[in-house]
């Protein structure tokens, strides 16, 4: 009984330093000035204009990326819940791929495709004049929507598969025209979850930093997650002010997860789905069915035909002066990626050691707090849960820079900082939360008594473990592990800001290559890493799908 | 293996559960503990196996202290030597049949004869054929009949069910009584049955442990508890019972529509609804504010005011 409760106080004082301690770090950078608290650092850092316009041009960047991507997704989950189309179940995935491309390569790929002498006017020459628009506000809300609506479509889409028809069925029956039931019956039923993921689309879109440093930076459009990297990397470097705002994004972050809590509390039906509450679809005239075949084709163009064939004829193109035209096309840049210099080949193996060192750590241990959170009972389980979590509420960019400064503070203690081995750890912090949470919707599925049916026959808590319960959530722990090592493959928040000196990443590499020129050697990059990407994440849905 | 519990009581929260219960089940009886959802039967017999800790009391097993809260002693459910059937199962769906029932002889590294007396144990239970498929591709009883043979593999003196029929459909339910039963007296099993279904209860046990609200209400054999219940509840939860006031009754079939004695009492009620049965017509009538039941052979008008009478001797009056 007391190792149990000695083994789990250690586990949260773990946890602790792992992630709580880089948090504090930034709050102690961004308060404390020679060692005396002050707040004038902190709230002098907010007051100064330029960031001052910053704080509210992220937030005004937030608010219109919510409008556009509810606009792409709102439609596209009713069409894909209530009406014949739902039955193309394979659009489930088609819609995957514009949040499984990484936003900075996606960004790239519409910069190549929008920019002067771009992919799009040497096509379409006359629609030379968008140029001027794309390269504004409105084309980083454009490509910052596209990436996101699937999540918020997802989300919604299931919300509306989750309401009854019996629920519109019973009003029709009581003579409640079909306008009427949508307003009446329907959307109340979704507001709540609307909210949340308004709320979820809004924190992504603040918290992001891909879009923002390629397509952003270009446009001089400067946010939290660009302004905290500038800050902190580059001459003159203020850590002090890069914490400020670090902190002034975590506590939005908060207090929007707040917020979506709270809306979850109350404004979320649990609604009762048995016998006789198969969902039936209405039928559409053909006119409406043109409009929606019209509309799908019309966001899989933006979301994916357009920055996915930018990218691969970039990679494809011999001398980019003379652009897409027959005899420019060769796979040199490929060669080039691993032949020319060893820096290709030293980003893929880098990578690729980072997202298998990382994956496996983070199985280990999300396996580890998994069982933990289910075994320490509501209290303890809440805290380890609610610590572990953490990382996925926050900004990426926010817990690499807490990293950063507190590795830095204990150096003398543990040297790793400016080491490979500080990757490996942020890794680690930011994707810890997805193994926990496939391995904890594992633990959902299994029945507590079929561990007790093991101790009840004569085996010991250990080898009901090994032979029962592992098993079980064996493939929870693989799809956390291919999950991690997918996301931690192109990691970028990490690498451009505390990598080890030459030390490039597949992602870091890409954008050297796309700062520097070498966009055919870039772009090549980023197919392989788009492919790679792709491959894993069928492999991972033909394991989850491969059930008994 | 007799079973001895001395002054059980267990708390959830704030919330008691087991209020100082005491209670001896002696060696190869059938035993239900029967009460309503929430009076604690499954949690005391989770005790018995060691799933659950008790705050206070102790538990003897053939004799052996298994817990004793005042010495420290909680001896872990694998090494208390019993067989447990739960209400889902809990087959292993990741093991075949085979591996299922062979699981307990392995994990006591006892793999003398192993697959022998797997096949001893599948045959027990008429799934000589089903030894390599998986939990999955089995109905629902044959699942519970793997089940029953992962119980009896170890030779354990007892089995403890935890509502083991009620995830089965009715029919199934019927016919798995008689297989069950079967399975522990021919080898002199210690049963200890947990079920809310009273007339499962009757039919099985040896005796009966009525529970409410974690305390025992009546610990007896199916006959005494039908015909003496101790306490009202007893009389309530156990069939049908008639009352005339709060602490007397009658079983509906004491009572008749025409004289039978002299000294039979009388007594009037008003028919309110009748519903054939296909051999005999129930009654539902008003006394007062009580609501009787009570068989007929010919159909009664709604509203019509019927005499109803009963041998003195049929009028059970009830303590408590």
């Amino acid at each position: 009984m007391n190792g149990k409760k000695i083994a789990f106080a250690a586990l949260i004082i773990f946890l602790s330093l792992l992630i709580l301690c880089p948090l504090f770090s930034i709050f102690a950078e961004a308060l404390f000035q020679d060692g005396h608290f002050s707040l004038s650092n902190a709230v002098s850092t907010i007051q100064e204009s330029e960031n001052a316009a910053m704080i509210g041009s992220s937030i005004l960047l937030g608010i219109l990326v919510v409008i556009i991507s509810s606009a792409i997704a709102l439609p596209l989950a009713y069409i894909f819940s209530r009406t014949q189309f739902a039955r193309y179940r394979f659009f489930d995935v088609i819609f995957m791929i514009p949040f499984m491309t990484p936003p900075y390569i996606a960004s790239m790929g519409w910069i190549l495709f929008m920019q002067k002498r771009g992919l799009m006017q040497q096509l379409f020459p006359s629609l030379s004049f968008l140029t001027d628009w794309f390269f504004s506000l409105g084309g980083l809300v454009m490509v910052m929507s596209f990436h996101v609506f699937p999540f918020m479509m997802t989300m919604m889409k299931n919300a509306m598969l989750s309401v009854p028809s019996s629920l519109d069925e019973a009003g029709a029956v009581f003579g409640v025209s079909f306008p009427t039931r949508l307003r009446k019956l329907f959307l109340p039923l979704l507001t709540g979850n609307y909210a949340i993921g308004a709320l979820l689309v809004f924190v992504k879109t603040i918290s992001e930093y891909g879009t923002p440093s390629t397509l952003g930076r270009r446009i001089g459009f400067a946010v939290f997650t660009t302004d905290i990297h500038r800050y902190a990397t580059v001459a003159p470097i203020e850590l002090g002010k890069s914490a400020s705002l670090a902190s002034v994004l975590i506590g939005i972050c908060l207090l929007i997860w707040m917020l979506q809590n709270y809306i979850t509390a109350r404004k979320t039906y649990n609604l009762i789905s048995g016998k006789g509450s198969a969902m039936r679809t209405r039928r559409l005239s053909i006119g409406t069915r043109v409009a929606i075949i019209i509309f799908i084709a019309a966001v899989v163009f933006f979301s994916m035909v357009i920055p996915l064939f930018s990218v691969t004829a970039s990679s494809l193109i011999k001398l980019r002066g003379y652009g897409l035209r027959p005899g420019n096309f060769t796979i040199g840049n490929y060669i080039a990626v691993f032949t020319e210099d060893k820096q290709g080949i030293n980003a893929l193996l880098v990578s690729i050691f980072l997202a298998v060192s990382s994956a496996t750590i983070a199985a280990i241990l999300g396996t580890v707090i998994a069982t933990s959170i289910r075994a320490a009972g509501k209290k303890v389980g809440n805290i380890i849960e609610g610590i572990s979590l953490l990382p996925e509420m926050l900004p990426s960019i926010v817990l690499v820079l807490g990293i950063m400064l507190f590795y830095n503070g204990i150096y003398k203690i543990i040297p790793i900082y400016g080491t490979i081995w500080i990757m490996v750890l942020s890794y680690v912090i930011l994707f810890l939360p997805y193994t926990i949470q496939y391995v904890t919707s594992a633990y959902s599925q299994i029945s507590p008594s079929l561990a007790a049916a093991g101790r009840i026959c004569g085996a010991g808590p250990l080898y009901s473990f090994m032979h029962i319960t592992l098993p079980l959530i064996a493939r929870g722990i693989m799809s956390g592990w291919m999950m991690t090592f997918i996301i931690a493959f192109r990691e970028l928040v990490t690498p451009s800001l505390i990598a080890p000196t030459n030390t490039l990443t597949v992602s870091t590499y890409i954008n050297r290559q796309f700062e520097q020129g070498s966009v055919g050697k870039g772009m090549s990059m980023a197919v392989i890493c788009i492919l790679f990407s792709l491959v894993s994440l069928l492999i991972l849905n033909k394991a989850i799908n491969r059930k008994r | 293996m007799d079973i001895q519990l001395r002054n059980i009581t267990k708390s959830f929260g704030r919330k008691k559960v087991i209020e100082g219960l005491s209670m001896d089940i002696s060696s190869g009886s059938f035993t239900t503990l029967l009460g309503p959802s929430g009076c604690g039967k499954t949690t005391l017999l989770r005790m018995i196996a060691g799933l659950e800790t008790p705050d206070i009391g102790e538990i003897f097993l053939g004799g052996r202290c298994v817990f004793s809260a005042d010495k420290k002693l909680n001896i872990p459910p694998e090494k208390r030597g019993l067989g447990f059937v739960f209400q889902d199962f809990a087959l292993w769906p990741h093991m075949r049949v085979r591996d299922n029932v062979a699981f307990a002889l392995k994990a006591c590294r006892m793999t003398e004869n192993l697959d022998k007396k797997v096949k001893e144990a599948l045959h027990a239970v008429q799934l000589d054929d089903y030894a390599d498929r998986y939990p999955s591709e089995l109905s629902g009883g044959q699942q519970q009949r793997v089940s029953f043979a992962r119980a009896i593999i170890m030779e354990p003196e007892c089995i403890l069910f935890d509502e083991p029929l009620s995830a089965l459909d009715a029919m199934l339910r019927e016919e798995m009584r008689g297989e069950l039963k079967a399975l522990v007296s021919e080898r002199g099993i210690t049963s200890v049955f947990v079920t809310h279904d009273q007339s499962e209860a009757m039919s099985m046990s040896d005796r009966i442990a009525v529970l409410n609200h974690g305390e025992i209400e009546q610990y007896d054999t199916p006959e005494n508890i039908y015909r003496k219940p101790a306490t009202s509840f007893s009389a309530r939860f156990i069939g049908s019972s008639n009352w005339i006031d709060s602490a007397s009754m009658f079983r509906p079939e004491n009572a008749s529509f025409t004289r039978q004695s002299s000294s039979d009492l009388e007594y009037k009620a008003t028919v309110y609804e009748s519903e054939f049965l296909g051999s005999s017509y129930r009654v539902l009538m008003h006394h007062g504010s009580e609501r009787w039941i009570a068989q007929s052979d010919r159909r009664m008008e709604p509203g019509t005011s019927v005499p109803v009478y009963i041998d003195k001797n049929s009028i059970i009056v009830i303590g408590k």
